[in-house]
């Protein structure tokens, strides 16, 4: 298990002193709403990468099981059990399977992770977030927002036990 | 006919309207430019756009044709056929509505939660919720969705979203009315931030100045390549206007893209800023003057019925309408003359005309006279018959020129109006006559109608050399350089019996006055002396030689006329 508890609570004690300091005055101000939910709104996470591909490099190969929930907003959510395979090639964690009728593919490397959703007509391919991506012997415990194309799809919570 | 067979009528009507496809699309009219101009906006972007609207208190729907009719994925819009599924269960006494359950659906419904639609969706039955609103409702075009994982795949369409939203307010849909309150009220306090994301693009930010829009969004991306917007709901305090614009573009382009397609939609259909309430003939009246741009600006009401007709107020002043007069504005200074005059039920009736622009001024014309306004004058009503003989004298383009005054009445059952030019008097006996000028100046130095001159038998007629009014008591007569004089009784008689102007007199060169034989006044030509107490009249030589503009007798050119002078203009002191 490589935990980021110390990363995430540095961040927050950073949050924490910044929200103590006087903003400038004309962050402060109400100005006029902004004219698009992708030009204001609350800072969408950093995307994960090279820290929560490491992350993940412990987990064993071998079948996958365990539960799957990927909320996608304005859509519907895929809450089931998931059954599938974990694998690695280099520094890329693949996990692939299926969730009752969804066909479920976490694919996590440096440069990025993504999950790819294919189920029964809806197609949706996002892009993972930094958050929770945490390793504990063979076990998952994985939730991170959902992105594609600098729009917010939802969130992906993965609970998974690798190589079974 | 009666009233309750014309209700159903229009509801029938409105039904047609309602289920029929396409029905909108071929009405070239201001409602169907708007939506034109809509969708050509969001698809000048190349966003895929359906657009479909009504107002409830006149049904009339519109829509941008197939589009409005073609399916599409309802993403979060959706979720107001969860709450109102539910609700309805709790009105038969199906289900029993937890207090949780309403805080759950308030957030569905205000910030687009997803979480509480994932809950009752599952719980309600998926896509027997929506069979159950498609059946209640008759929305024909609306489908389940493929994958009942996931509510947001909804089929809907925008048309089928007006029918749910009208037959929603009006009940027919078989929804509690405390039901639809709890509903609307929850889309009226739709939140800008829900769902992760800003959710006031289409209705809200497209509608600044509208007072209060009810809405539902939608939003999602990015299934199967596609991004989507959606906004719809209620526009206006009595929620009278449905408006539902469903977008799609591909994904790539972002939500900042698609979301300013949508929001230049509903700026385009409506850049008044709100949806205006104007509707049928005066609305497009209104259209015609230029909309809010135009002379009325925006509205200020609905359109009002009153006895005989309509009236709606705008920001620049009143459109009325009658059956009689059609549709006609006011404005500015002519609008406070007809305000003070009663509006449509005083003496002017209804508008017949727009504000008329004239040389130096501008016209109203109603049905029982004209308001004139001009910056010396302000605006003064003109009524019948005294406006019959303001129209012989060709209006304010004749020596009259403006009103100054409205009409006012006079003792004995008589009116009279003043004009810049002169005055116009009116009596049963004598009808209506202008007197202007000079001769006005006499008339006034006598008492005008209250003196013994009396009223205006004519108007001011021209003589070879001068010009003549006669009244009840007199005549005035006018020549260049001798002025006005007014001749009456046995000095008039002689005066005619000699041939008036034409004769050996000529004009007259002073008033009456007394001599020692009589009373006497002096001519061109001489003068006339009526002993007191006596029929004989003297009339002696002329007194000097003629001045210059003395009468040639008949075949003279051309008449003068009397000078207009500083007794003639408003401000005189009416008996």
């Amino acid at each position: 298990m490589r935990p980021l508890r110390p990363a995430v609570a540095a961040a927050l004690v950073l949050l924490a002193a910044t929200g103590c300091t006087d903003a400038p005055p004309a962050a402060r101000s109400d100005g006029p709403a902004p004219a698009t939910s992708s030009s204001s709104g609350p800072a969408p996470a950093p995307p994960a990468g090279e820290e929560e591909a490491q992350a993940l490099a412990p987990l064993p190969d071998g079948v996958a099981t365990g539960t799957a929930v990927l909320v996608y907003s304005g859509l519907g959510e895929l809450r089931e059990p998931f059954a599938g395979q974990c694998s690695h090639d280099g520094s890329t964690t693949r996990i692939e399977g299926t969730a009752d009728t969804a066909r479920i593919v976490l694919e996590v490397t440096p440069d990025g992770a993504r999950i790819d959703l294919d189920d029964g007509g809806v197609r949706s391919s996002s892009e993972l977030s930094a958050g929770r991506y945490e390793v504990s012997g063979g076990h998952l415990s994985l939730r991170a927002d959902m992105t594609q194309d600098g729009e917010s799809t939802g969130t992906a919570e993965l609970e998974i036990d690798c190589g079974g | 006919m009666t009233e309750r067979w014309k209700r159903t009528l229009v509801a029938a009507a409105l039904g047609l309207a309602l289920l029929l496809p396409g029905g909108g699309i071929a009405r070239a009219d201001s409602w169907q430019d708007r939506v034109s101009a809509g969708s050509a906006a969001a698809t000048a972007r190349g966003t895929t756009i359906e657009i479909a609207m009504l107002d409830r208190v006149t049904g009339q729907y519109r829509d941008n044709g197939p589009a409005a009719h073609t399916r599409i994925e309802s993403a979060s819009v959706m979720k107001v056929f969860i709450a109102e599924h539910v609700l309805h269960q709790r009105d038969l006494g199906k289900k029993a509505v937890t207090q949780t359950d309403l805080a759950d659906m308030s957030r569905m419904l205000r910030a687009s939660e997803n979480a509480p639609a994932n809950r009752l969706w599952v719980a309600y039955g998926a896509n027997g919720i929506i069979a159950d609103i498609k059946a209640r409702y008759g929305l024909t075009e609306t489908g389940p969705t493929s994958n009942t994982r996931y509510w947001g795949n909804t089929m809907i369409t925008a048309h089928d979203m007006v029918v749910f939203y009208q037959r929603l307010m009006d009940g027919s849909g078989g929804l509690s009315a405390r039901s639809r309150d709890w509903i609307v009220e929850q889309l009226r306090q739709s939140v800008e931030w829900g769902d992760g994301g800003r959710q006031f693009f289409g209705l809200r930010d497209g509608l600044p100045r509208e007072q209060v829009i009810s809405q539902k969004q939608g939003w999602m991306c990015c299934v199967n390549g596609h991004i989507y917007r959606h906004t719809s709901g209620y526009a206006g305090p009595d929620n009278r206007f449905i408006v539902v614009v469903l977008t799609r573009e591909p994904s790539g382009r972002g939500g900042a893209h698609i979301e300013a397609s949508i929001t230049a939609a509903v700026r385009a259909m409506f850049p008044e800023g709100l949806v205006p309430r104007v509707q049928g003939q005066i609305g497009e009246m209104w259209v015609r003057s230029g909309g809010h741009r135009g002379p009325l600006g925006l509205p200020n009401t609905d359109e009002i019925p009153v006895r005989g007709g309509a009236v709606q107020y705008f920001q620049g002043g009143g459109a009325y309408w009658s059956p009689a007069t059609g549709p006609h504005w006011v404005i500015g200074s002519i609008l406070q003359r007809y305000r003070a005059m009663g509006y449509e039920t005083g003496r002017l009736g209804y508008p017949t005309s727009d504000e008329i622009a004239l040389p130096g001024g501008a016209l109203s014309r109603f049905q029982g006279g004209y308001v004139y306004w001009s910056p010396a004058t302000g605006a003064h009503a003109v009524m019948q018959p005294i406006l019959a003989a303001y129209a012989a004298q060709k209006w304010e383009t004749g020596r009259l020129r403006y009103p100054t005054s409205g009409e006012i009445a006079l003792p004995g059952g008589g009116v009279m109006n003043r004009f810049q030019g002169g005055h116009v008097y009116w009596s049963s006996r004598t009808g209506a006559h202008w007197v202007i000028g000079s001769i006005l100046g006499v008339y006034k130095a006598q008492g005008y109608q209250a003196g013994p001159l009396g009223y205006p038998l004519t108007d001011e007629v021209a003589l070879a050399g001068g010009a003549v009014s006669h009244f009840e008591g007199g005549s005035v007569y006018w020549s260049p350089g001798r002025g006005a004089h007014a001749l009456r009784g046995a000095l008039l008689e002689a005066y005619q019996a000699q041939g008036a102007e034409r004769g050996s007199l000529g004009y007259p060169v002073s008033d009456a006055y007394a001599a020692a034989d009589g009373t006497r006044m002096d001519f061109q030509g001489g003068s006339l002396t009526v002993p007191s107490a006596s029929s004989t009249t003297t009339t002696t030589a002329p007194p000097a030689a003629p001045a210059p503009g003395a009468p040639t007798g008949a075949g003279t050119a051309t008449a003068p006329v009397a000078p207009s002078d500083g007794a003639a203009t408003g401000g005189d002191a009416q008996p």
